[in-house]
């Protein structure tokens, strides 16, 4: 059994100049499949346009709903500073890197997120984007005077904390990507070995189970019912890891990004105070309601 | 002195015997706390009686895996053991018998709370079995990641195998039995807190359930990292050169990140505990409770990153 994990095909364009330098190389699969998503995430667009013309109809309410969802996450989050340039930068980084993730279901294609290139500049792009905020927000002075807080002397540990969030944010999205493609690698190649096996059992399976159902009520026969979910199960288990890690953990990691940029982002804005009272103010209003009605 | 023979039998007993010890202590406190649920609500019998069936029935299944590798080892037969096959089963024999007791032991807590929490609240039982069922399926990940890496250590054995190869394939096996006991406490502190909030306060209970999906996933974040540092272990060549330095930078890399997850997970479970129960008090402050949470975990987890960036130094060099 083999598995190939650094194989990453390189190709240095620039070779004919006699550039041979390792920073220059293109890693041309995980290229392909970064286009493949935005290609996607374009395509998503055109439809959610061409829904979204329609009155009423279920597709709008999905693209709605997610929208709608980062909306209001972002609006808690930044209260007061809400703008909406950054609802659109957070939810980029949101859709691009859940469809890089989700790209990686597809026949022949594997996740472009599973390179440490692709989530290393996504996670310096946020970083530098909250940076950008911050001197735009309170001035070059305001943004030195924070790297020599509590003292002077604290300067270069200020400078690693900051930079080391860049570190964090991108090895933590390409280990749980990694990780998942590792085990879905692992059973398809253990799968490889008996695969014309499996095929003949599913198929097998498959079969029997559609017949027996014409002609038996399997539900009078509890045990044999038990039996053919039970290989129905196993035979769909496979197609439901991938599911898992390709939607699921590619979903939650992505999620968490987008969190930690809103968050990063809205401690650099300034702390939030008189928001929270307006939240809860609202509260009780709608408590007073509800109490006039009952 | 230390025949191959022995160290191989020795992993076929430690296999079984290491786990059925957490198995053993689960099955024991998550009928203790159902036997204490039903003498408190005698009417929800029924539905905590099942919950305990079917709670047990997860506990259980760390030691089955473990039962099913230790029969491959002792019946699989067609190698000729040397000692570094012996060396390596060793390995396996650690990874798979103590992510069973790890992993007994942690989803025995959901059995725990999700009995005192349909004892409160009986009319409520069908969702609290619900997300109980979520967090044991969830807990038992790292058996399962156990199991994958001591198929994978096995099919690797071949007599030809080097001292050196033998010890390599022994580290993978300690990255992973390290690896898997700090996730199994925090997700043991963090489905006991999640089943018994959702006992507490029922109309909370969407929220909890969605709060729970995405802290299982982050405070499951560094058993990930231990197994992606295993499977490098395992599939980079040890260098002709000089392979006795190379061998050391495998077990210390593999010791590195296995000793990052221990803390690292077990403080993001204490966190997202602390902030379920807080969630059950108080819905209304969701929002900023798991935005706090979430950058918390985040801090925490940020030092098993830099312990993933070290052993992944270490296992390339």
């Amino acid at each position: 059994m083999k598995i190939e994990i650094f194989s990453e095909k390189v190709v240095k364009p620039f070779e004919f100049l006699g550039l041979k330098s390792e920073f220059l190389g293109v890693h041309i699969e995980t290229l392909a499949f970064t286009w493949l998503a935005m290609i996607l995430l374009f395509s998503a667009v055109l439809i959610m346009k061409y829904f979204l013309k329609k009155k009423l109809n279920p597709v709008a309410l999905i693209f709605e709903q997610a929208v709608n969802f980062l909306d209001n996450l972002c609006k808690e989050s930044f209260a007061s500073h809400f703008k909406y340039e950054y609802f659109s930068f957070v939810s980029t980084i949101f859709f691009f890197t859940l469809s890089c993730c989700i790209v990686g279901l597809l026949p022949f294609v594997e996740e472009a997120t599973k390179d440490l290139n692709t989530t290393f500049a996504l996670g310096s792009m946020s970083f530098l984007y909250v940076q950008y905020q911050k001197i735009r927000n309170h001035g070059f002075l305001e943004f030195f005077k924070e790297f020599t807080q509590p003292f002077f002397v604290l300067l270069p540990l200020n400078v690693v904390g900051e930079l080391a969030k860049v570190a964090s944010m991108s090895l933590r999205l390409f280990g749980n990507i990694l990780g998942g493609a590792i085990i879905f690698l692992i059973l398809r190649n253990f799968l490889s070995v008996y695969k014309f096996h499996f095929i003949i059992f599913c198929s097998v399976v498959l079969v029997t189970y559609f017949i027996v159902n014409k002609f038996i009520d399997l539900k009078k026969y509890k045990i044999l019912n038990f039996l053919y979910k039970m290989l129905l199960i196993l035979t769909f288990a496979v197609a439901g890891i991938q599911m898992f890690f390709g939607i699921f953990e590619g979903f939650i990691q992505s999620f968490v990004l987008t969190m930690l940029t809103i968050t990063y982002l809205s401690v650099a804005l300034g702390q939030e105070s008189d928001s929270d009272h307006k939240h809860v103010d609202h509260d009780t209003k709608l408590d007073a309601k509800e109490l006039v009605k009952g | 002195m230390l025949a191959p023979e022995f160290l191989h039998y020795c992993a076929v007993g430690i296999t079984v015997a290491l786990g059925s010890i957490g198995t053993g202590i689960g099955q024991g406190i998550g009928a203790f706390s159902a036997i204490n649920a039903l003498s408190r609500q005698k009417s929800g019998r029924d539905n905590i009686f099942r919950a305990m069936v079917i709670g047990l029935a997860f506990v259980e299944s760390g030691i089955i895996l473990a039962l099913v590798i230790s029969l491959i080892m002792l019946f699989g037969g067609g190698i000729k053991i040397t000692m570094p096959i012996a060396i390596a089963e060793i390995g396996i024999a650690l990874a798979i018998g103590v992510a069973a007791t790890a992993i007994s032991i942690g989803s025995s807590f959901a059995v725990k709370s999700a009995c005192t929490s349909m004892s409160v609240q009986p009319f409520f039982s069908q969702k609290i079995l619900t997300l109980m069922l979520l967090s044991q399926s969830i807990i038992e990940a790292p058996v399962v990641f156990a199991f994958i890496i001591s198929l994978i250590i096995r099919t690797n054995f071949s007599p030809t195998l080097t001292i050196f190869e033998g010890v390599k394939l022994l580290a993978a096996g300690l990255c992973i039995t390290l690896g898997c006991l700090g996730p199994c406490i925090g997700q043991g502190i963090f489905a006991n807190s999640s089943c018994r909030a959702a006992g507490l306060n029922k109309n909370a209970y969407n929220k909890i359930f969605t709060f729970s999906i995405i802290n299982q996933a982050v405070i499951e974040t560094p058993l990930i990292f231990c197994l992606l540092i295993s499977v490098f272990i395992i599939f980079l060549p040890v260098p002709i050169l000089n392979p006795f330095t190379s061998t050391i930078n495998f077990l210390v890399a593999g010791i590195t990140i296995g000793m990052g997850a221990l803390g690292t997970s077990t403080s993001a479970g204490l966190v997202a505990s602390k902030s379920c129960y807080q969630i059950a008090l108080e819905p209304e402050n969701y929002s900023i409770l798991f935005r706090t949470t979430i950058l918390a975990q985040a801090f925490i987890e940020s030092n098993a990153i830099y312990a993933l960036l070290i052993a992944i130094f270490l296992a390339i060099r």
